[in-house]
């Protein structure tokens, strides 16, 4: 049975008691404490500090003792099955961990000069091989931060684009369709560009005529996932990227479905232009709880000169690997320094332990996974699959409880509470948003059978009690979750009286 | 039914728990005899036929030892003495911090979506932006962003947002990276980047450029940004001015600070800013060769910036029905996956790992910690300043203005700065950033950073190793 940890919510500055310390500093000597007096001095004393910060006063033991308790009632992937759609929260190899903690990874300064780098060098130049071969793109940044970080990227790359063709005032939509990540309209609109939302299909996928007829002069390029966030392949890709070729339009690859297809086809002999990556969802690097995650993005050999600088290079004459910042038609930077080495180094060290049979292989179970699920829960009563029902899904599918609601007025979001109750991270509620009652569920291919068959039947558990002609039966539904830390959670209260930090707390009170 | 059972079928590895027998059943519920029939939906023209040039499968071992080969190339700050900031820094990290993150429930979690069973990170998360709402005086902090400069590019499209104005005005003096960044980011939304110059003498802001570009720009300009200390190290004095100018303007107040800083500095909340940024990486997390860091994003609480504020908020609210205390992600109306293309940001995947880190890094150092701190980066960076200015041939400080943990010092033209990079080197030293590729008007200057990690004796050996350039290159 799940029984999550619960402890009383004490917050950290709850717990503080003035005079104590969690680490300390070392003294200042009597030569310090002149030479700072001396600076001191010379600063304007209105600048200058005059009362201590209001910061908690614990010991180090309670500060371990706090955030143990914390991470007591939090859940991981280490906790239990996690089939949030279009996260693919898969295992975390821990090998990879713990190769980012050697001082080799960790105490190297960026600035550092190139010949004192030349293992992190190494190890960036390869995973850019790699994720070019996976993708077939010619060239790949690590610089993004995030997904949504490599998707800002890859628009930026299609903006100057047509910038350098002298057709920037022209271009100035890009098309995506109406199951997109949000992160996909919203990236177009940082990058300048007004988006324009094409409806799917009866089969979820792309309409070949609302895209014919949304495409024109002005279609800077377009945005797609595929398999798309149904979980569904679109068979007609190369047409669609056809369409949007026509016009001069950049075709982008939002690599968050990658799971699905590694070493079974690849993005670039579909015709796409610009590919991002998820370190943190296909090549498992851990999410962290909401990041950091990275997103390198890979194009094809026409778009190298776009990339942000710098990319790393290798001279095979002096056999150094060095940053690269010839690309004369860079976007520039769009962070700070190179990319988030640790978790390039994670993504590096998973591609070694699986190696091309075991990526080829991850992407062979996810399918067969999800696939496995799909054929079960679409026939238990209540629960439906509304696209592509008689099809194969990828690595993911779409379930739908819009005849529970009908028929009994529980909710999918009811739904997943209580499959929290069960011991379960629940599924993406609620999108895509072209699903009704939409739960999302990627199992992802590390789970074994057994883990599925007790989320199906979990499933099975929920469609019997939702039609149970017995009020109690009903309320263990409506009443979830009652085996977690909190019970169910007011959020309009949280956004109508926003209280965001300690300092608005003690407002409050006061 | 015969089941014909592909090569990848029988692959075995750690990761992927599936039995061949397993594999039959599943297959057999589907209702298709192999795995590729799954993958049949993708067209047969596209399917890839040939093998991909990667790296064939290795054992555990085999990995580490690939990984550490590799690693075993790069020299660290351990081995080399360095006093190399410029924007991150070598801080010390307190062991708790590593032990603390290694807990998995936190990292291998996503985002708190599911608010009932994350109450752990939520919490957590909001005590991060409590602990920042404290240092910076500015009572709403989003729950992290991904380092400072993409701060910076996201502080300036608030600006536009807010006031509807298109110049932003920034010192010419910043980090070039974050320069760089800023220009990306603003791109888009036609904003327009103009700067403003430092005054030669003292290194800090010209207070008179900075009238003579708002006079010239009346009512253009959506806000000011400032440094306190700027990227030469140095503490701007003039920033309360500056607050009054912008705002008089009617602009927005953008002040970037250093965390540490704040131990002996005023709060840029104490000074008239509307949005604080700052690096969280000298608070708890390694240099890790410039990532992951930790984009710290603090704003006034006015309703008018809340609500342009971007990234993930989280509150303090109760459960539905009993007054127990909860936290859960809030005010996500103005998110991408509730607002979509009229988001305020595309940010999801953020550092919260990192917000986690500094959030238990202050709360182990307290008030007194951090104060102490910062006096002691303060006072070895005056150390090293003196030492310096004590050498024949070196013009150090080359500002005049007040350092806090970094400062500029000057070779003089008599030699020749490559080699004197080159002689450091070769000593095992790295003495800090070059920075005429950057701003050529700096010749032959180093901008250089000491922290409580840099002991006395190493600034000694600095230098000493300085002076005998100095007198082997016949100064």
């Amino acid at each position: 049975m799940f029984k999550q940890t619960t402890w009383e919510k004490s917050l950290i500055f709850e717990l503080s008691t003035p005079g104590r310390i969690g680490y300390e500093v070392a003294e200042l000597s009597d030569k310090e404490k002149i030479l700072l007096s001396q600076s001191k001095q010379r600063i304007h004393p209105d600048l200058m500090r005059k009362k201590r910060l209001d910061l908690p006063e614990v010991s180090e033991l309670s500060v371990v003792r706090h955030f143990t308790r914390l991470s007591q009632m939090n859940y991981g992937v280490d906790t239990g099955f996690y089939p949030l759609g279009s996260c693919t929260m898969k295992y975390n190899p821990k090998i990879c961990d713990f190769v980012t903690t050697f001082p080799e990874a960790q105490n190297i300064h960026p600035y550092q000069d190139p010949s004192t780098v030349q293992g992190s060098l190494q190890i960036m130049f390869k995973l850019a091989k790699w994720l070019a071969e996976l993708s077939g793109m010619s060239k790949v940044t690590l610089q993004p931060a995030a997904g949504a970080h490599g998707e800002y990227t890859g628009i930026m790359i299609v903006r100057k684009y047509h910038e350098s063709q002298g057709n920037l005032e022209k271009k100035t939509e890009i098309i995506i369709p109406d199951s997109a990540h949000g992160t996909n309209p919203a990236t177009a609109t940082m990058c300048g560009f007004k988006t324009v939302i094409i409806p799917s299909n009866e089969d979820g996928c792309v309409d070949l005529e609302a895209l014919r007829s949304a495409v024109t002069d002005r279609t800077a390029g377009m945005m797609l996932t595929n398999p798309n966030t149904l979980g569904i392949f679109e068979q007609n890709i190369e047409d669609i990227i056809k369409i949007i070729h026509d016009v001069d339009g950049l075709a982008y690859y939002d690599g968050a479905n990658f799971n699905a297809i590694m070493g079974k086809v690849r993005p670039g002999d579909m015709g796409f232009d610009i590919v991002h990556f998820n370190l943190h969802k296909t090549f498992a690097t851990p999410h962290g709880g909401g990041g950091p995650g990275a997103g390198p993005v890979g194009v094809i050999t026409r778009l190298e000169p776009f990339l942000p600088v710098p990319t790393v290079d290798f001279d095979p004459d002096t056999q150094t690997y060095f940053f690269q910042y010839d690309h004369p038609f860079s976007i520039g930077k769009v962070r700070s320094y190179f990319g988030n080495f640790s978790i390039i180094l994670r993504a590096f060290t998973y591609i070694l332990r699986l190696g091309y049979e075991g990526l080829k292989a991850v992407s062979e179970m996810a399918v067969l996974n999800a696939n496995y699920m799909k054929s079960l829960c679409q026939t238990i009563k209540g629960f439906s699959v509304p696209y592509g029902k008689d099809s194969f899904c990828m690595h993911e599918f779409v379930l739908s409880s819009k005849q529970i609601l009908r028929d009994t007025n529980i909710s999918a979001l009811d739904i997943s509470k209580f499959i929290i109750d069960r011991g379960f991270h629940p599924p993406t509620v609620y999108f895509p948003l072209i699903v009704p009652e939409a739960l999302m569920i990627e199992p992802t291919e590390t789970e074994p059978k057994k883990m599925l068959d007790d989320f199906i039947q979990i499933l099975k558990d929920i469609s019997r009690l939702v039609y149970s002609d017995q009020e109690e039966e009903r309320n263990q539904i409506l009443e979830a979750p009652c085996n977690t830390s909190v019970r169910r959670i007011d959020d309009v209260k949280a956004a109508r009286n926003p209280i965001l930090s300690y300092r608005m707390l003690k407002q409050q009170e006061e | 039914m015969k089941i014909t059972m592909t090569s990848s079928q029988r692959f075995i590895h750690p990761y992927l728990p599936q039995t061949e027998t397993q594999i039959e059943t599943m297959l057999e519920s589907i209702g298709v005899s192999t795995i590729s029939e799954l993958f049949s939906s993708i067209p047969e023209k596209l399917r890839l036929t040939r093998k991909l040039n990667l790296p064939p499968t290795h054992s555990e071992q085999e990995t580490l030892s690939i990984v550490k080969k590799a690693l075993r190339k790069n020299k660290t700050v351990d081995e080399i003495s360095s006093f190399l900031g410029a924007g991150i820094y070598q801080h010390f990290i307190p062991t708790v911090i590593q032990t603390l993150l290694s807990r998995s429930e936190f990292y291998t979690a996503y985002t708190p979506y599911a608010p009932e069973i994350s109450q752990g990170m939520l919490q957590a998360l909001w005590e991060y932006q409590s602990l920042i709402a404290e240092i910076t005086k500015l009572d709403l902090v989003n729950s992290s962003m991904y380092d400072m400069a993409t701060a910076l590019g996201e502080a300036a499209l608030m600006c536009t947002r807010v006031t509807r104005k298109e110049i932003f005005l920034v010192p010419s003096y910043l980090q070039p990276e974050k320069f760089q960044t800023l220009l990306t980011y603003t791109q888009g939304a036609g904003i327009s980047i103009k700067t403003y110059p430092f005054d030669k003498e003292t290194g800090k802001a010209d207070l008179y450029a900075i009238s003579e570009l708002t006079k010239s720009h009346k009512n253009q300009i959506s806000g000011i940004y400032i440094e306190n200390p700027n990227f030469w190290g140095i503490i701007e004095e003039g920033v309360q001015e500056i607050g009054k100018i912008t705002h008089d303007l009617k602009g927005i107040f953008v002040i970037g600070f250093d965390p540490i800083s704040l131990g002996i500095l005023k709060s840029p909340g104490d000074y008239g800013a509307d949005i604080a940024i700052g690096e969280g990486q000298s608070i708890g997390l390694p240099m890790n060769f410039g990532g992951p860091l930790l984009g710290i994003f603090a704003v006034k609480n006015d309703r008018k910036l809340s609500r342009a504020v971007p990234g993930r908020i989280i509150g303090i609210t109760t459960e539905v029905k009993s007054a127990n205390r909860a936290f859960t992600m809030t005010l996500q109306t103005r998110e991408q996956h509730i607002r979509r293309e009229k988001a305020t940001s595309n940010i999801c995947t953020n550092n919260a790992l990192c917000a986690l880190a500094s959030t238990i890094y202050l709360s182990l150092l307290g008030p007194i910690g951090l104060e102490r701190l910062a006096e002691l980066c303060m006072s070895r960076t005056t150390y090293l300043l003196e030492e310096l200015h004590s050498i024949d041939g070196i013009k150090s400080p080359y500002f005049s203005g007040v350092p806090f943990k970094e400062f500029i010092f000057q070779l003089d033209s008599k030699f020749s700065s490559n080699d004197l990079e080159i002689f450091l080197q070769n000593n095992n030293i790295q003495g800090g950033l070059s920075l005429q590729p950057y701003f050529p008007e700096l010749k032959q200057c180093f901008l250089t950073a000491v922290t409580e990690t840099t002991k006395i004796s190493d600034i000694d050996q600095f230098t000493q190793k300085i002076r005998e350039f100095i007198l082997e290159h016949g100064g």
